[in-house]
C-alpha cells in the first residue's frame, strides 16, 4: 500500500506503525511522530496499524531561531 | 538607595540571572555556536522540530545543545495554523521534555507576521494541555492584552519582522505594552540587529530579549554574542537605576557659581 512518510510516497505492506518506525528511524535519536497531522505519544506506536494513504512525520531536534 | 542585588527572573521550572534569549541557527558551524552560548551565557536557547533528514548531523545538534546544560525553548516556526502549531508543541513536549513552548504561527509569508487570530486559537488550547506558552505576537496591544487573558504569564511581541535586524520599530507600540501590562513578563521577540536594539528593550523595562540573527550572522559571532550579553546586563541596570528626565533646554553640568571672566550684570 501506499503511504507518505514525511512527504514522500514509499510503498510498504501493511504493518504496525512501531514496526515502520523499527525500519525508517534510528532508535538512538530523539524523535517524535505524527500520523496524518496528529502527534503520536511513544506508547501508542505499537497500538496503530497503518492504513493505505496515511501521513507519517517523524520530526528530530534542530536548529531554532 | 541601591537597585536590588536579586534581580534573577524565572519561567517555571526555571530561574535565571541572564535576560538574554538566544537562538541556535544559521551560525556558521556548531563550534561558534557552542563557543557564542559559552560567552553569552543565555537564559534559555531556541530549537525547533524539523524533518528527519531535512538537514544533516540533526542527531549531533541535539547532543551538541544538551552538552551546553542551557535550558531550551522549543519553537513552532513554520506553523500556519493553530492545529500544526499544536501537533508541533506536542511533539516537542516529548522530545525535549519540557512544557514551554514558543508558540509560532505565521499570518504572512512575506514580514512572517503572527497570525493573532490562530495565537489566541492555539494558546487557549495549549494552555488546557498543561503547557506554558510563550507567544511570539506582534506589538498590538489588544492581542497582547486578548494572550494574557487567556492564560499567557509572558508575551513576546516582535521588535521588528524576523531577521530583518531593524530594531525596534514601533517604540510606541512597546513602551505601550510595558505599561499595560505590567505583571505579565515581556520579552522583545525578532527583529534585533545591533545590542544597541537589545539595550534599548531592557532600558524601556522589557523582562528580556530573544534574537538569533544578530549574533548568527555578525562577521565575529563569538565577539556579538559577547557584546550582546553586555548590552542586555546594561540595559537593565539602566532601566532599575531609573533614567534622568529630559529636558526641553541645556542645563549646565559643572557648577555655574565660581566661573572665571564672568560678570553679574548690574
Amino acid at each position: 500500500m501506499k503511504i507518505r512518510f514525511n512527504g514522500e510516497q514509499v510503498l510498504i505492506e501493511p504493518q504496525r506503525l512501531a514496526d515502520f518506525l523499527l525500519s525508517r528511524v534510528d532508535a538512538n535519536q530523539a524523535f517524535a511522530v505524527a500520523l496524518n497531522g496528529d502527534f503520536v505519544a511513544k506508547q501508542y506506536y505499537a497500538t496503530i496499524t497503518l492504513s493505505e494513504g496515511d501521513e507519517i512525520d517523524v520530526l528530530i531536534p534542530m536548529q531554532g531561531g | 538607595m541601591s537597585i536590588p542585588i536579586d534581580d534573577s527572573w524565572c519561567v517555571e521550572p526555571h530561574h535565571f540571572s541572564s535576560r538574554l534569549l538566544l537562538g541556535t541557527a544559521q551560525y556558521p558551524s556548531p563550534a561558534i555556536m557552542q563557543e557564542a552560548l559559552a560567552v553569552a551565557k543565555p537564559a534559555m536557547i531556541t530549537v525547533s522540530l524539523r524533518r528527519q533528514g531535512s538537514m544533516a548531523n540533526g542527531g549531533g545538534f541535539w547532543d551538541l545543545v544538551k552538552h551546553t546544560g542551557i535550558p531550551v525553548l522549543p519553537n513552532t516556526a513554520g506553523c500556519r495554523t493553530a492545529k500544526e502549531a499544536i501537533t508541533i508543541a506536542q511533539m516537542s513536549r516529548e522530545v525535549f521534555s519540557t512544557p514551554l513552548i514558543k508558540l509560532e504561527i505565521t499570518g504572512d509569508d512575506y514580514n512572517l507576521q503572527p497570525d493573532p487570530f490562530a495565537l489566541v486559537e492555539a494558546t487557549t488550547e495549549l494552555h488546557s494541555q498543561g503547557f506554558i506558552v510563550l507567544p511570539y505576537s506582534t506589538d498590538d496591544l489588544v492581542l497582547c492584552q486578548r494572550l494574557v487573558e487567556v492564560g499567557c504569564k509572558i508575551v513576546m511581541p516582535w521588535g521588528a519582522p524576523i531577521g530583518s535586524g531593524q530594531g525596534l520599530l514601533n517604540p510606541y507600540a512597546l513602551k505601550t505594552l510595558r505599561a499595560r501590562l505590567p505583571d505579565t513578563l515581556l520579552i522583545v521577540d525578532a527583529g534585533i540587529g545591533s545590542p544597541s536594539h537589545a539595550c534599548q528593550a531592557m532600558e524601556m523595562g522589557f523582562d528580556a530579549v530573544l534574537l538569533n540573527s544578530a549574533v548568527a550572522h555578525a562577521n565575529y559571532p563569538i565577539q556579538m554574542a559577547s557584546a550582546f550579553s553586555k548590552a542586555v546586563v546594561a540595559g537593565r541596570q539602566a532601566f532599575l537605576a531609573g533614567r534622568m528626565q529630559v529636558r526641553e533646554t541645556a542645563c549646565p553640568s559643572t557648577p555655574v557659581p565660581g566661573t572665571p571672566f564672568w560678570q553679574h550684570c548690574s
